[in-house]
């Protein structure tokens, strides 16, 4: 009996469903999306970058196709681009999808709806907008690229470059994003500049589902630093006429926000940085008492700066940091906190303490 | 000086009342007309010659007792019988006892068969001891007894097969043995009937009571060392005569991968080389089985860079990815086999022209991709590093249920293969034994009982 029910147990399994044999030489390797507005009203422009592998691995060069196909809906165009590839579209291994600026600026959520619904690939894909559109952006090749699409993929993902100007988002917190009170999407810019090369160094703040306001590269930078901890970059100070730079080893950032008796409401950002001065356009002698004092001098900057920062992004009426989940959740009551929280933020008021400690003159003698 | 039993003096009735159960033990009592001795010796570990030489025959030849008991005191090695734990060292280290007119006296007439005993061939060692069995019985009871030199070394012998009449000799250390064992054991031969048995390995087969075998449950090895050091853990041995392998059990899983070098390392060392061995088996089990899963079903979970590299490496293969990976395990098999049995000569060669060339061959001709190359000889290298050949042989079989499950659902398929040989472990009993137990958890429980005792 019990022989029996094991053998119709494994004749069973051969029937489950979900995972059908397919070689992998008989799949074509989707590595990145490109989703622009179409020609017609309400219609999208689908691009698939695909990775074709290569028969000699020695002579490594890189071949890439890359389709465009017109639909009113995503899942129609890569059915219809299916029928244009002899192999099967796989997409286990796509983990980049670049929203085109013009789309951006309308509405991401259709294609976000249909990016975390794809079980394949909800849960391991980056997205970034654009410029000047998603295809200009698959299209480029840099040199240094071996595996297509490979250069996109670790610039998004922070696998590679630690460039402090780069903000990685996965497609399921961006859509979380999109839903959450008191808390902005906001996605990193790709420009591509002709065939060779790709920026990324700006943020875009959406307004839950379309571009609002976009951050320059600076200010990517000090957003980055407040909502990141260990930002590894370089900070500007300027002493006595002179300029210095500095590398961050270390940050921290935390706020708070609070009324005090009888004032505004006010949000206090306190930001930590321990850092070595990297680079000097004097050569004077570097002592310890001019260390402290160009890190007062880098406070006193970096102040300013995020200050300007923060109205830019009050003014913009967005909420990236995430300042309103924050008040709702320590304010709660069920029913007004968000109301309450709206009321506040047009009246806020911006207090930034910056704290720069340079450690260390950088040269040894 | 007087004569009644003390414990200081030695009678060699006492001596062979300790070493009951020894069924190599020979005692004869000599009579001529001067007098009479008693002779008590262990077969194995002395010399027949010499004894028929320098004890027997001059027994025959003197006229005199006393003068015959000064030749055997002052013949050189001899010594004077004081306490019975010396006598009992002295006959278990090759001396045979003499009872001349009250008095005992051990006498030298060690064997020692350096010349006969060969080097193990199946499962070398970097450090230590290179001593195999031999095909003669006798000899192997030399090469453990001289090692395991202990009164509580047991044996018993019997004889088995209607036609080939082949001994076998049971060993154990009484002291330390599971007596169920020991019971179960003697019962499965006592019933045992078969014709011809010739080969340690055949018995194994006899005494095991599972139909279906996929992993072995007793050692079949050729070092003394491996079967002292189970005989000191309370297993039972199994010499066979015209074999050169010894049977060890009752066993668990973890024996297989101890390689008799392990306690010669340095702990840190010995335990890296275990790790080693483990991922080994890992290798050698999974490895073709993955390349079918992930080929074929769930690309996603390698890099991209590896599945286009697969991807492109494939591109030319015409067969799906298993009849690829079968095709190669089958060519490695039939390598691994042909070396088996080819001339010494020719070994080396036949395995570089099927090996080197073929594989590049394969590959340039485009049949089997280059990765496929890379892990068929992973899975070969890794497969020697069990030190046991049985396990050896059972996991070079099983990895190929892995294929199967991985052809017919992928990873999925794997991950229930696992499971179920897994069970199918815990499940195993060897001689009553539980066959997966994790000494870990042993370990974990005396440390617990530790820590109590220490707070109380």
């Amino acid at each position: 009996m019990k022989r029996w029910l094991l053998a119709i147990m494994l004749v069973l399994l051969l029937f489950t469903g979900g995972c059908d044999f397919k070689d992998i030489d008989r799949r074509i390797f989707v590595v990145a999306i490109g989703v622009d507005a179409g020609e017609k009203e309400g219609h999208f422009k689908i691009s698939l970058k695909m990775a074709l592998p290569q028969g000699e691995i020695t002579k490594i060069d890189e071949k890439v196709q890359i389709l465009t196909e017109e639909s009113f809906s995503i899942s129609e165009a890569v059915r219809r681009m299916k029928s244009r590839v002899e192999k099967e579209l796989d997409f286990v291994h796509c983990k980049s999808i670049i929203l085109g600026e013009g789309l951006a600026q309308k509405d991401i959520r259709h294609i976000m709806d249909w990016a975390v619904r794809r079980r394949d690939l909800q849960l391991i894909l980056h997205v970034a907008v654009g410029r000047p559109d998603a295809l200009k952006v698959l299209q480029v090749k840099p040199q240094s690229e071996r595996i297509p699409s490979n250069s996109l993929i670790m610039a998004m993902s922070g696998q590679g470059t630690e460039s402090p100007f780069i903000t990685k988002v996965f497609s399921f917190q961006l859509m979380r994003n999109i839903y959450e009170k008191g808390l902005d999407p906001i996605l990193p810019i790709i420009e591509a500049r002709g065939q060779e090369e790709f920026v990324i160094n700006k943020i875009a703040l959406f307004d839950k589902h379309r571009i609002r306001e976009t951050l320059t590269p600076n200010e990517t930078r000090l957003f980055n630093l407040l909502s990141r901890k260990n930002l590894r970059t370089n900070l500007p100070a300027f002493y006595k006429g002179e300029m210095y730079q500095y590398y961050t080893e270390q940050s921290t950032s935390a706020y708070r926000i609070f009324t005090p008796g009888g004032g505004k409401p006010t949000l206090r950002y306190r930001i930590k940085i321990k850092g070595i001065l990297e680079e000097s356009s004097n050569e004077d002698i570097v002592t310890q008492s001019l260390l402290k004092e160009i890190g007062a001098a880098g406070e006193e900057d970096l102040r300013k700066k995020i200050h300007a920062l923060l109205r830019k992004i009050q003014a913009s009426h967005q909420d990236p940091l995430g300042w309103g989940l924050r008040y709702g959740a320590r304010h709660f009551n069920n029913r007004t906190e968000m109301d309450n929280w709206n009321d506040l933020y047009a009246q806020l008021r911006f207090q930034v303490d910056v704290r720069v400690n340079i450690k260390y003159s950088g040269v040894t003698k | 000086m007087s004569e009644q039993p003390h414990k200081n003096v030695v009678s060699l009735e006492g001596v062979k009342g300790e070493l009951s159960a020894f069924a190599d033990l020979v005692d004869n009592t000599l009579v001529s007309p001067s007098g009479q001795a008693n002779l008590l010796y262990i077969k194995s570990v002395t010399d027949a010659q010499k004894i028929s030489r320098t004890i027997i025959t001059p027994f025959y030849e003197m006229e005199d007792m006393s003068a015959y008991r000064d030749y055997i005191i002052t013949y050189p090695g001899s010594e004077e019988g004081t306490t019975v734990e010396r006598a009992l060292e002295l006959l278990l280290s090759g001396y045979a006892g003499l009872a001349i007119q009250s008095r005992v006296y051990f006498f030298d007439a060690l064997l020692s068969e350096n010349s006969s005993v060969s080097q193990t061939t199946t499962e070398s060692v970097t450090q230590g001891p290179s001593d195999g069995f031999t095909e003669n019985l006798a000899i192997n009871l030399n090469l453990v007894r001289r090692r395991y030199q202990s009164p509580q070394l047991k044996m018993e012998s019997m004889l088995i097969g209607n036609i080939s009449r082949t001994k076998v000799a049971i060993l154990y250390d009484e002291s330390r043995v599971n007596h169920e064992v020991l019971a179960e054991l003697r019962e499965k031969l006592g019933t045992l009937k078969v014709d011809i048995l010739q080969a340690a390995g055949e018995l194994e087969k006899y005494i095991s009571s599972d139909k279906l075998r996929l992993i072995p449950k007793t050692i079949v090895t050729e070092r003394p060392d491996r079967v002292v050091f189970n005989l000191a853990e309370g297993k039972v041995a199994l010499l066979t005569d015209t074999t050169g392998f010894a049977i060890v059990l009752p066993c668990i899983f973890n024996d297989f991968f101890i390689a008799m070098d392990d306690k010669i390392n340095l702990p840190f060392v010995g335990r890296f080389l275990k790790l080693l061995r483990i991922i080994g088996v890992a290798m050698t089990l999974w490895l073709p089985a993955l390349y079918v899963a992930l080929t074929s079903y769930n690309p996603e979970i390698i890099r991209i860079q590896i599945t286009l590299l697969i991807a492109g490496s494939r591109a030319t293969v015409p067969y799906p990815s298993f009849v690829e990976v079968l095709i190669m395990l089958l060519m490695m098999e039939f390598l691994t086999e042909a070396s088996i049995r080819l001339p010494r000569a020719v070994g080396p060669t036949a395995t570089t022209v099927g090996g080197l060339i073929l594989g590049q061959a394969a590959t340039e001709a485009g049949l089997v991709g280059n990765i496929m190359i890379i892990l068929v000889a992973a899975v070969a290298i890794s497969n020697f590093l069990i030190p046991l050949n049985m396990m050896s042989f059972s996991i070079r079989v099983l990895k190929y249920y892995f294929v199967l499950a991985a052809i017919v659902l992928g990873l999925v398929g794997i991950v229930i293969c696992f499971v179920g040989f897994t069970m199918y472990l815990c499940s195993q009993r060897s001689f009553g034994q539980p066959y997966f137990r994790l000494f870990l958890l042993d370990d974990v429980m005396k440390g617990q009982r530790k820590g109590k005792g220490g707070k109380g």
